[in-house]
């Protein structure tokens, strides 16, 4: 409804922001996922953003996937592994997860703040008229 | 949508006040008298004020969508199929201050037309 437009503007941007926290989750679940050199590493996923078609906040425009090569790392004991005794691992760093991971909970407060301003604004107005 | 606006109608003999002041004190006037006494148009509201008359009809069916979409999402809430509970909260703060606004509008609507049913007495 464009009458309170903003709230509808700041929504589009938490929908954005908890795809990108959904991302970060995956992403450090399977951090230790483990596969056999014969297939595919686990592929972080990356949520491209960018500003929605209509003109009102943000949107998902897709998910972009890490290196499906991954690490090759040397576990022997690893029942997965190959002849040789390598495994693949994601190619995934914590640290950088673990950032991503603040900016998008920030970012995800920062629209939710947007939604309770407007909304104590909006208040503020209709009470003008009361 | 009609029932809405038809108790209001009356307003629009207020017309004549407009005619006043653009066309001078010719029979502008006189229009606008014809539209409060004359009950031979009880039909949708035409006019200087069907522009208001359509603009409250539509801002009735948005606080009736925005109501209905709340109304849906906390369905979907309650039975776990809504991904992000954020969604209804901010439908929900909508459609309130939606309702919130209608109401402003409509009591000052009730006191405007009091105010004009005071002015006959």
């Amino acid at each position: 409804m464009s009458t309170f437009n903003a709230i509808g503007i700041a929504g589009s941007g938490v929908t954005v922001y908890r795809k990108w926290l959904d991302a970060v989750a995956d992403n450090l679940a399977n951090i230790n996922t483990t596969t056999r050199t014969s297939e595919n590493a686990f592929q972080a996923r990356y949520v491209a953003a960018r500003s929605a078609q209509d003109g009102n906040g943000a949107e998902v425009a897709g998910v972009r996937f890490g290196s499906a090569e991954g690490i090759l790392a040397y576990e022997p004991e690893n029942p997965l592994a190959d002849a040789e005794g390598y495994v693949r691992r994601p190619d995934i760093d914590m640290g950088n997860q673990m950032a991503q991971l603040m900016m998008a909970q920030r970012s995800y407060q920062a629209n939710l703040a947007v939604v309770d301003r407007a909304r104590e604004s909006y208040t503020a107005a209709i009470n003008l008229g009361k | 949508m009609i029932l809405l606006t038809s108790p209001i109608s009356p307003i629009s003999g207020f017309s004549a006040i407009g005619g006043l002041s653009e066309r001078g004190v010719g029979l502008g006037g006189l229009n606008g008298l014809g539209g409060m006494l004359g009950s031979s148009e009880p039909q949708a509201p035409q006019g200087p004020n069907s522009d208001f008359a359509g603009m409250l009809a539509k801002g009735i069916e948005n606080v009736q969508a925005s109501q209905t979409k709340a109304a849906d999402l906390a369905v979907q809430v309650a039975d776990g199929r809504l991904a992000d509970p954020a969604q209804y909260t901010m439908a929900s703060t909508e459609a309130a201050l939606g309702l919130q606004l209608t109401m402003a509008i409509r009591n000052k609507a009730v006191e405007a037309f009091q105010e004009i049913m005071r002015m006959q007495a």
